[in-house]
């Protein structure tokens, strides 16, 4: 395995900050997202351009400045980072395509801002994809925080107010209270952060303090959302939906699902873990986080609101993938990561395309709906039976994995788990769908398919899920690279 | 300009301080319209001097200069190291920015008395800068006096009524202050019969535990408290700095207190030593005592207050207790931690009230008046914010840096009092500042009419250049902390 | 509250008489301090700097430093009193004038100049008490030998107890004396204020001129020393012609301040009329 040093994993990252004085000081709107979606392509080429040297084994990487002894602001790319940086980049553009639709469709205020916060957030979502050690990571992680708070309250009405202070007490809280004490104790103990599979944490997990520091990042990445930091997301669906589905479905909440996957394979490791307290504590809070979030989205009368809480449920998935430490059960954790950003974004750009055409928001609204828009609610129903993991769809593939992972694992409790919340996913998901195309009673009103802008994105997102049930080459490639760096280092 | 001219530089700086303005105020009674031009030039001229020893010191090292020819302890000394070589850079640049930023404001509010107001302005910094460079405590005392009255007419100078008084409650409290420090002083010459920082020190360290001294000690440490701030002594504070005018208060809000803090940092590591201060007296806990009580004071009152600026004040107090925690934890990593963030701050709280003043001036000074502040001059806000989160500690800002090593120190030393006072605070000041943030950035309007008063290109300039020194400071933190703290930490024998 | 003041003060105290239990005796001549740098001070003052008033020579030169801060701290009070207290627009007052022979007061409303220059009338202040001849006489007789003791004081301090600033407040309390017994507007005629502010700049100025001449001539800031390669004299004897030129710049400097201080504070800033 050799090391590239190359400055392009740092023009992932600032091509869409470079984006951004553009975008603010466009005047004119075609131009301004011209800018958008240019940044996006040219971010996503970047991307894809590493793609061939890290899965020959290679990795890249970039030391931009020393922050502290040993501890540098670094960026390094793997095949870890680098499913993460693909997932996001090309999920931007088709997010930046229906944002034009969405935003231009409701007429909402001050577009350019929201251009341009999303563009930052997209820099910091790369940065934490790509980060090399733990303090970039952090770093990244409040970027990413900051950013996206002028988008969650883009509406800036009392609601959104509430919401935001949520937001930020959740997300600035925990990252200041919890991660950095953790974070400089680790350092102070280990001289350095540097990420390396298998972790830099010395195996023996009895260590009192080593557990406090792995439990204190693990519910300190606040974005992953387990229970019981979890109410921030969602508060946070007061954001115009684009936000929700890109951040809230994808940057934001993988983000923190990425931090912790980092924290358990990288810093901490299996040898550490496999014996300490701190393991199946955080196996029993996802566990829980699992359960509870399923079943409180079949409450949930709002169809944003499902899917956030539907969202908590299934980031849990990753975080107990890797922290069962077997070889499936990381590898559907990562895959989980992939899967479920595909499909949940289908789901919100439905739930969006929706509240585009016909203003609807809630669950009950939905009856009949499918037969005057038949495309948004075919792809909607594709989206839901991948979160389901019911084959052909891209999530299956996670989801086997994971229960496989559980197998192997000592903790054959969470199989039960998994199983659970895919029937539960089902009581929420299915109903939904099947009253939208079968209504009760006789729909009338002149309802039409959403906008071409909306509709489109949405087609791309649900067709992309289905062929990565038949192609997951780049994605499971990956994921064995990582795998065989664990056996051969 | 050749060698030994440079080796001048250290004189120049302050002396040159001096006749310049003496010249501005001079300008008054020949051609009034030409002293704030000149006293633009005089600064900048001062800062390119500032630039010129810096640059020195990190080439060659310390070095020392003899006043009048006559060698310590006869004579007065100069010591340039790269840390005042630095902090005095960081004065001079804060100043011309500073100026260049309300040159209007000052003509505007001042009028024919500008002159007057410039010198004091010029004789203000240049008493700071004596004060960082002398290596004699006397010397020290006097361009405290400098510094003091120049600062006291400064802040008397107000928009409001209430300004002169204020000041005059500072006057009262800071020559209480200038005493105490006076009488310490006093008490180290008696026992050692010398005035020289160097030549005090080597002769403590034979009467370590001589009353007289520890009496000096103490008479020292509460003087310089006094003056800069720390909890319970803040109390002449946050009036003389709320009431006073806006461009006086970017000014002394962010180089007063700290000048003074890096005066205790001289006085403890390099006049009583260490051994003196940690190991025979327990500075530590004195110090750890007071520094966690003003955190806690300061991050809690801030919360309360309804004024704005009077609220940058608790921050400023919160910020000098960070300083004093970590010199009371006192291992090597808090101390960095304390002298980076003591130099951190003076870019931060400059860029914070510079830009709160230019939010005041669109809007008022009440919290509530903000509302819809950052959709009328959203320059001017952003780099509020980019100030605000640096002082909370947002990565790579540099408040991060300074609080990290302070974290670490305390940490390192398991002193979880600080350790938490730090924590706790940051997260208070994220309530704080994202208080002033919602008033600000909702109750947007549509009406295109709600524009930003009428500012200058220069004020744009200087509120950028502010935030821009903020940036710089975060990115260059390691750097400062090797080529600049690093030594300043080794000659005093720390590790 | 009171409780706590009291305990302040008790606790500072005890600090005061905590210190004086390792205090040297005294007079003592063994004390640290009369044996560090003081002997240097006495033994070396004639023959470095030809001063035989080492109070002088510790004052301007060993230290001359400190003094040109100093000095400088009293030019900040006359510049803090100008900022602060110096109103350039004035309010509108009346005008009186006097008939010099019978005593008549002519008011006039609002300000003018209308018999400014006027033999028979003189300008009076609105506060005038009928002018005390006893008082004005004696001062006319005794300025002119207090300004002369002042130049005295000045020039003398390398001899004795004198110097700039003892010279300076001799001569400014001189003008005081003026502007007291007259009015305000006289001591104003004989200098005013543009000379006031000029001369009080200047006096620092010359101290600060001078550090910054030997800076020039190639040695360290006021090391008068340097001064010979001007002056004819050898170094020893330009250290004490040195001083004697920062003196007469403190000198000027406390003059001009006291006077200006004493003008601003009796007339509010407007310099109008005085007390």
């Amino acid at each position: 395995m050799n090391e590239i040093y190359s400055i392009r994993p740092l023009w992932v990252v600032l091509i869409s900050l470079c984006a951004v004085p553009l975008i603010i000081s466009t005047k004119r709107p075609n131009l301004r997202e011209t800018w958008t979606i240019l940044a996006g392509v040219l971010k996503l080429a970047l991307v894809l351009s590493m793609l061939p040297d890290v899965l020959s084994g290679s990795s890249f990487s970039f030391n931009i400045l020393t922050l502290f002894p040993g501890l540098p602001f670094r960026l390094r790319v793997d095949p870890m980072g680098l499913i993460f940086a693909l997932v996001a980049s090309f999920l931007w553009i088709v997010t930046s395509l229906y944002s034009i639709g969405y935003m231009r469709g409701l007429k909402e205020h001050s577009q350019s801002r929201y251009y341009a916060f999303f563009a930052i957030a997209l820099s910091s979502t790369m940065g934490i994809a790509f980060a090399a050690n733990l303090l970039t990571l952090y770093i990244f992680y409040e970027i990413l925080s900051l950013s996206t708070f002028p988008l969650v309250t883009h509406h800036q009405d009392q609601e959104a107010k509430a919401s935001g202070r949520k937001y930020l007490v959740y997300l600035l809280g925990t990252s200041i209270g919890l991660v950095l004490p953790s974070m400089i104790y680790l350092y102070m103990r280990f001289n350095g952060l540097d990420f390396r599979f298998g972790g830099f944490v010395p195996a023996g997990g009895a260590n009192l303090p080593l557990n406090i520091a792995c439990l204190l990042l693990v519910f300190g990445f606040a974005k992953v959302a387990i229970m019981p930091l979890h109410s921030w997301l969602p508060a946070a669906m007061v954001a115009p939906t684009p936000v929700s589905a890109l951040l809230h479905a994808v940057a934001v909440v993988k983000a923190g699902a990425f931090s912790v996957v980092r924290t358990i394979l990288f810093v901490f490791g299996e040898g550490f873990l496999e014996g300490s307290w701190a393991r199946p504590t955080i196996l029993f809070f996802a566990s829980a986080t699992v359960l509870i979030g399923s079943l409180v989205a079949l409450y949930q009368r709002e169809l944003k609101r499902l899917l956030a809480f539907s969202t908590i449920a299934q980031l849990s998935y990753i975080v107990l993938g890797a922290a069962m430490l077997t070889e499936h059960g990381v590898k559907g954790g990562i895959l989980q990561l992939a899967m479920h950003a595909f499909g949940k974004i289908t789901l919100f750009l439905g739930a969006g395309a929706i509240f585009v055409a016909t203003g609807k928001k809630l669950v009950d609204q939905l009856e009949g709906l499918g037969r005057t828009m038949p495309f948004t609610f075919g792809a909607f129903f594709v989206g839901a039976l991948s979160i389901i993991g019911i084959p052909p769809m891209g999530g299956f593939l996670a989801k086997w994995e994971l229960l496989l992972g559980s197998c192997q694992s000592q903790y054959m409790g969470i199989m039960g788990v998994l199983l659970a919340s895919s029937l539960l996913n089902v009581a929420y998901f299915i109903p939904l769908v099947y009253r939208a195309f079968f209504p009760s009673f006789p729909v009338e009103g002149k309802i039409r398919e959403a906008p071409l802008f909306c509709l489109l994105p949405m087609l791309a997102t649900a067709l992309f899920t289905i062929l990565l049930f038949f192609f997951p080459y780049p994605f499971a490639q990956l994921i064995s690279g990582l795998w065989s760096q664990l056996l051969g280092g | 300009m050749s060698g030994t001219m440079t080796y001048h530089f250290s004189v120049i700086l302050v002396t040159f301080g001096l006749l310049l303005s003496f010249i501005t105020y001079a300008m008054t009674w020949i051609k009034r319209s030409l002293c704030l031009p000149f006293a633009v030039l005089s600064i900048g001229f001062l800062s390119y001097c500032s630039f010129s020893l810096f640059i020195l010191v990190i080439e060659r090292g310390p070095f020392e200069y003899y006043l009048g020819g006559w060698p310590p302890p006869i004579g007065i000394a100069y010591y340039i190291d790269e840390l005042n070589a630095f902090l005095s850079l960081l004065v001079y640049l804060v100043a011309l920015i500073n100026l260049l930023c309300n040159r209007e404001r000052f003509l505007e509010k001042q009028g024919d008395r500008i002159g007057g107001t410039m010198a004091l302005y010029i004789l203000f910094i240049t008493g700071l800068n004596g004060i960082l460079l002398t290596a004699d405590l006397f010397n020290l005392y006097v361009l405290l006096e400098i510094a003091s009255l120049t600062g006291y007419a400064l802040l008397a100078i107000g928009d409001k009524r209430q300004a002169p008084f204020a000041s005059l409650n500072y006057v009262f409290l800071g020559t209480i202050g200038a005493c105490f420090y006076l009488l310490g002083v006093g008490y180290l010459y008696i026992k050692t019969g010398s005035l020289n920082m160097q030549d005090v020190s080597r002769l403590i360290t034979q009467i370590p535990k001589s009353p007289t001294i520890l009496s000096g000690f103490i008479f020292i440490l509460i003087g310089i408290w006094i003056k800069m701030g720390l909890f319970p002594f803040h109390i002449w504070l946050p009036r003389a700095y709320t009431n006073t005018f806006g461009p006086i208060s970017s000014l002394i809000a962010p180089l007063g207190t700290k000048v003074m803090a890096y005066v205790i940092f001289r006085v403890i590591l390099f006049v009583f030593g260490k051994e003196f201060s940690f190991e025979i007296y327990s500075l530590g806990h004195v110090a750890t005592l007071f520094g966690v009580a003003a955190i806690l004071y300061g991050a809690i009152t801030a919360l309360r207050q309804t004024d704005l600026r009077r609220m940058l004040c608790f921050v400023v107090i919160t910020e000098i207790g960070y300083i004093v925690a970590g010199l009371g934890v006192g291992n090597i990593n808090a101390i960095r931690g304390s002298l980076l963030h003591l130099l951190n701050d003076v870019a931060m709280t400059f860029c914070l009230f510079l830009s709160a003043d230019h939010l005041i001036v669109n809007t008022g000074t009440k919290i509530e008046e903000l509302k819809g502040v950052f959709q009328k001059t959203p320059f001017g806000s952003s780099i509020y914010v980019l100030a605000s989160l640096s002082v909370i500690g947002i990565p790579p800002s540099p408040g991060f840096f300074g609080k990290w090593y302070l974290l670490q120190g305390s940490l390192e030393a398991q002193n979880f009092w600080v350790f938490g006072a730090i924590l706790l605070s940051s997260l208070l000041n994220t309530v704080l500042f994202f208080r002033t943030f919602e008033e600000g950035y909702y109750h947007h309007t549509e009406s295109p009419s709600y524009g930003p008063k009428k500012t200058s290109l220069s004020a744009y300039g200087g509120i950028l250049a502010s935030g821009l020194l903020v940036v710089l400071m975060g990115l260059l933190a390691h750097p400062i902390v090797g080529h600049i703290v690093d030594p300043f930490l080794l000659r005093a024998r720390l590790p | 509250m009171r409780y706590l003041y009291l305990l302040l003060v008790v606790l500072s105290a005890s600090v005061l008489f905590y210190a004086t239990l390792d205090f040297p005796q005294w007079g003592d001549p063994n004390s640290p301090a009369s044996l560090h740098v003081s002997p240097v001070y006495l033994q070396r003052s004639l023959e470095d700097t030809s001063v035989p008033n080492v109070v002088t020579s510790v004052l301007a030169d060993y230290r001359g430093y400190d003094t040109m801060f100093e000095t400088t701290v009293i030019f900040t009070a006359g510049l803090a009193c100008f900022v602060l207290l110096r109103v350039f627009a004035p309010k509108m007052k009346d005008t009186y004038y006097r008939h010099i022979q019978s005593g008549v007061v002519l008011h006039i409303k609002g300000q003018t100049t209308l018999l400014d220059g006027s033999r028979d009338f003189e300008r009076i202040d609105s506060r005038w008490v009928p002018a005390d001849i006893i008082l004005k006489t004696i001062s006319r007789f005794l300025i002119p030998f207090i300004q002369l003791f002042a130049l005295y004081v000045v020039a003398h301090g390398h001899h004795s107890p004198g110097g700039g600033f003892q010279g300076g407040v001799i001569l400014g309390a001189s003008i005081i004396l003026l502007s007291i017994s007259f009015d305000l507007r006289t001591g104003l005629e004989k200098i005013h204020e543009r000379g006031l502010g000029l001369f009080s700049a200047t006096g620092v100025f010359i101290y600060t001129g001078i550090g910054a001449l030997c800076l020039i001539l190639g040695k360290e800031f006021l090391n008068y020393g340097v001064l010979s390669k001007i002056l004819p004299v050898d170094p020893v004897m330009a250290r004490s012609l040195g001083i004697f030129g920062v003196e007469v710049g403190v000198a000027i400097t406390v003059m001009a301040v006291m006077v200006s201080i004493y003008n601003y504070v009796s007339s509010e800033g407007r310099l109008d009329e005085g007390l």
